[in-house]
């Protein structure tokens, strides 16, 4: 029996006998190997080995079905929370810190009256012929004592108005703040107490 | 020449879609349509015990991670490889026992292999026993082609090789079969 030396041919016979070929290449194969004794003779072997393979035990696809994991379908993308950006932190955290240090200013500025019993708004005091500006008298009243660490914040007009010391110290509790978590900050409640005592 | 895709009323990637919606009779319709053929691949590669539970395992594999399949392979295919992993892992279990448990001859396999003779005809005998003379790459491409109908690149994704060395083996594997009957 004469070789077939057409490989290309010869590589297709396995799909011939899976007949996963398209109808005219299953034609032109067809008539190959009706030619061609070798590859008729490849084209039996390959349907005997086909023919012969191993038995394999039914399966049971009842059982395999049940065993499988449910879909997980495709639900509505829930989006994770969205971190909450430093910058953002920084801001709340700010603004907490502004409430926190207003407070403790109008708490000063109370004390520092001595036995005037009503608050005096920043307006009205900026406002009074005698009264001395705000930057003037947190100034007096919060000058650190010799030998005292700079401990409490004052809250001036603006962070510009901030001595380098308070700005240190600001600076510092607001990193403390940072690793807190990230809820909004409870209301700032000062007791102030307005008879001065 | 190319190969013609399979036709069907749904494609795997069809049912596969309709399951990960929701629809669990796409399971059973893509573990009908694929079931026979895992039990046949696993059978021509040697496994006699617990082909059921192989191709179980191959199912609950293959769809816990149904993500991960991109389509880029056909599913049998895709099926195939995982299967084939499987019984890699079984073997080297099976080794590692092997070196710790002494086991004793004319086991399920030898009775599995007698039934099988007595159905089989002589001549169907001599081909399987041409076929097991193989050596295990060899009898893997070839099984994979002839038996499973897989063309080379299938063949070259699910044994982790290249199209042109799943060819070699298929041709070197076709002429030992011949040389083998005609002996």
């Amino acid at each position: 029996m004469t070789e077939c030396f057409d490989p290309e041919v010869r590589d297709f016979l396995p799909d011939l006998v899976h007949g996963r070929l398209g109808e005219v290449d299953t034609v032109t194969m067809l008539a190959h190997v009706e030619a061609c004794d070798s590859c008729a003779a490849e084209l039996a072997l390959l349907r005997e080995v086909r023919a012969s393979a191993r038995l394999a035990p039914a399966i049971d696809a009842a059982q395999i079905v049940s065993a499988l994991p449910a879909p997980r379908v495709a639900a509505v993308p829930i989006e994770a929370p969205a971190r909450r950006s430093s910058t953002g932190s920084m801001l709340r955290v700010a603004a907490a810190a502004v409430v926190l240090v207003l407070g403790g200013l109008v708490a000063n500025d109370i004390r520092s009256r001595g036995d005037e019993s009503s608050i005096t708004t920043v307006a009205q005091t900026q406002a009074a012929p005698e009264s001395v500006s705000m930057t003037e008298k947190v100034t007096a009243a919060e000058a650190p004592k010799a030998g005292a660490p700079e401990a409490s914040l004052s809250l001036v007009a603006g962070v510009q108005d901030l001595t380098d010391a308070q700005i240190e110290t600001l600076l510092s509790e607001l990193n403390d703040l940072e690793t807190l978590p990230s809820a909004e900050p409870d209301q700032a409640v000062i007791p102030i107490d307005v008879s001065g005592e | 020449m190319t190969s013609e895709n399979r036709a069907g009323a749904d494609t795997d990637r069809e049912l596969i879609d309709r399951w990960m919606a929701g629809d669990s009779r796409a399971a059973t319709l893509l573990v009908s349509r694929h079931s026979d053929a895992l039990a046949r691949f696993a059978v021509s590669s040697g496994e006699r015990d617990e082909i059921e539970e192989l191709v179980q395992d191959t199912f609950v594999r293959a769809f816990g991670s149904l993500e991960s399949f991109r389509g880029e392979s056909s599913f049998r295919t895709w099926l195939f490889t995982i299967e084939r992993r499987l019984m890699m892992d079984r073997r080297r279990s099976e080794r590692r026992q092997r070196a710790t448990v002494a086991v004793e001859a004319g086991d399920a396999v030898t009775e599995y292999n007698a039934l099988d003779a007595l159905i089989a005809g002589e001549a169907e005998s001599k081909v399987r026993t041409a076929v097991d003379s193989l050596s295990p790459t060899q009898r893997e491409v070839f099984t994979l082609r002839v038996e499973q109908g897989l063309s080379y690149k299938e063949i070259a994704e699910v044994a982790g090789t290249t199209e042109g060395a799943a060819r070699v083996h298929y041709h070197s594997a076709m002429r030992a079969v011949k040389e083998f009957l005609n002996d």
